[in-house]
């Protein structure tokens, strides 16, 4: 039997983190979960990426957690990845690792790194990530990654605490020699429920700081991309040439399906719905059961709307982290709407 | 015929050794610096002596799609590309962090994902050679209706083993051709 082609999948090898971000986006550090059991395990990630492996034909592993470099044997397993002739990416906050693992897993042939720099201001960086000395920290892994020679993305999570001085932390980005960027707006998930008064943008500031980024992008000469997918009538791609922006696809194997360590296999790195276990379903089934047929409605929000094909609603696992169905439009229609009323009501008085 | 079985014997031998060395690990619990290190080392020589896919991805939050190549085309309203063919049939964008030397296109139809046209992307200035470059294709003559055209970074012939780098609808217009339903 042949197998399903997957372009990508992302694998959280461990949920377990250093760092205590205010955006985290985890599901499991939602305010809600207070039974989730914490993983990490090198012999399990390896079953679960035989398994994998066996039912898919993977093209690219993207390599996430948690903190990735916190799970058991983890250059390890990416060697296993890379063996099994996946090109591979890693995700990491950059201030976990060592020299000597990165020259490892650099000459096994991982193409690239993504790390967070949300500011040039150290203390904006730590007061995000909610480690005082990671701005330091992620610094000095780029330094040693550039030595290396590999791709580095710079991700910046665009929240109120860093959105006023965004050109100046694209210029700074671009200083270290790093070239490509990935804007991601404040996405409503996991720990970033508790803190979305603190961190969500109004329509204007979000608008405000992506022309900026927009333009300095241009100027510059800097790849910017916008990879959370955001409503088009939030954002739209057409007002910010400099920005290339990325929305979910209506095909779910060109979705980035999401592994964890014990086999639940959801839509994407953002949904907390678990689609099915690679263990115990087919993974044809998985691909075609009832929850994973709901991403193909259309929310009663956008009924109308011309351009729904290209934008699907914005990102609607944020939906399904607020409770609600993945039928839904992206919350941030919401949150907007509300700071716009309230807005108008300070007005008036 | 004689360099590839010494590179063969090269590799079977190898592999060998990393097997003895994944014992070792194994024997050690994994906790041996000595032996992970060895380990990584052989398992690295091994993937430089193999030929290894470079695959392809589609973007995900918080990841990017591939380590390279956007594509940026100049026309696009509403996200999406508006061909009149009574007007013009050139589409005219750029590729920026380029690292491919070849690049093409695929006209498909939307509902059934069916890929109905293919042909090469060429460079403004005849070569794909530059990190930004920019790029003209020739949208053909074929029915009104609404598309997607999708990029590849390899050439025509070989798509069908790579996944597109990036896709847009496509709605034609003003054909010689009849209208198509999709």
């Amino acid at each position: 039997m042949s197998k399903i082609k997957l372009p990508l999948v992302a694998f959280e090898i461990t949920s377990i983190c250093n760092l205590r971000c205010r955006y985290c986006y985890n599901y499991w550090n939602a305010p809600t979960i207070n039974t989730f059991l914490h993983f990490n395990s090198y012999k399990q990630s390896i079953k679960t990426l035989k398994k994998l492996f066996s039912v898919a034909d993977v093209g690219h592993m993207t390599f996430t957690g948690g903190e990735p470099f916190m799970a058991e044997r983890f250059v390890e397993t990416v060697l296993y990845a890379r063996m099994k002739k996946k090109s591979v990416t890693i995700i990491t906050n950059g201030t976990r690792s060592n020299e000597n693992s990165y020259r490892q897993l650099v000459e096994i042939g991982v193409q690239m790194f993504e790390l967070p720099i949300h500011s040039y201001l150290s203390d904006v960086h730590d007061r995000m990530t909610n480690l005082n000395g990671s701005h330091g920290k992620v610094l000095e892994t780029i330094r040693i990654l550039s030595q290396l020679d590999v791709h580095i993305v710079a991700v910046v999570v665009l929240t109120k605490i860093n959105a006023n001085h965004i050109a100046d932390t694209l210029l700074f980005i671009k200083q270290l020699g790093i070239t490509r960027i990935m804007l991601n707006r404040f996405n409503i998930g996991g720990r970033g429920i508790d803190n979305n008064e603190e961190l969500q943008l109004s329509e204007e500031e979000l608008q405000t700081a992506f022309k900026s980024a927009s333009e300095t992008a241009l100027q510059q000469k800097i790849t910017v991309s916008s990879n959370v997918c955001t409503p088009i009538c939030i954002l739209n791609p057409n007002d910010y040439r400099g920005i290339s922006f990325t929305f979910c696809s209506a095909d779910v194997k060109n979705r980035p399906l999401t592994l964890e360590l014990n086999g639940n296999l959801r839509f994407c790195n953002h949904s907390p719905v678990v689609l099915g276990n690679i263990f115990t379903d087919k993974l044809e089934l998985i691909l075609n059961n009832d929850k994973t047929k709901l991403w193909e409605g259309i929310p009663e929000y956008c009924v109308d709307c011309q351009v729904f094909e290209r934008c699907r609603g914005g990102c609607r696992a944020a939906s399904e982290q607020m409770n609600l169905s993945a039928k839904t439009v992206d919350p941030i229609i919401h949150f907007l709407k509300i700071q716009r009323e309230a807005q108008q009501t300070n007005f008036k008085q | 015929m004689k360099k590839e079985f010494y590179l063969s014997f090269f590799v079977f031998g190898l592999t060998i050794l990393f097997s003895g060395i994944c014992v070792a690990v194994y024997l050690s619990k994994g906790k041996s610096a000595f032996w992970i290190s060895k380990k990584m080392k052989i398992g690295a020589l091994i993937l430089s002596f193999t030929v290894l896919s470079s695959g392809g991805c589609t973007p995900m939050c918080y990841d990017s799609s591939e380590p390279t190549e956007y594509i940026n085309l100049d026309s696009i309203e509403n996200n999406t590309l508006n061909i009149d063919l009574s007007t013009n049939n050139k589409v005219t964008g750029t590729i920026s962090e380029r690292i491919s030397n070849e690049f093409s296109f695929a006209l498909g139809n939307i509902s059934s994902d069916t890929i109905f046209y293919q042909s090469d992307i060429f460079a403004t200035d005849g070569e794909f050679d530059e990190i930004t470059e920019t790029f003209a294709l020739t949208i053909p003559e074929t029915k009104n209706g609404d598309f997607i055209l999708r990029f590849y970074n390899t050439n025509q012939n070989l798509q069908a083993d790579h996944y597109p780098i990036a896709e847009i609808p496509i709605k034609i217009v003003h054909s010689r051709i009849a209208d198509v339903q999709n």
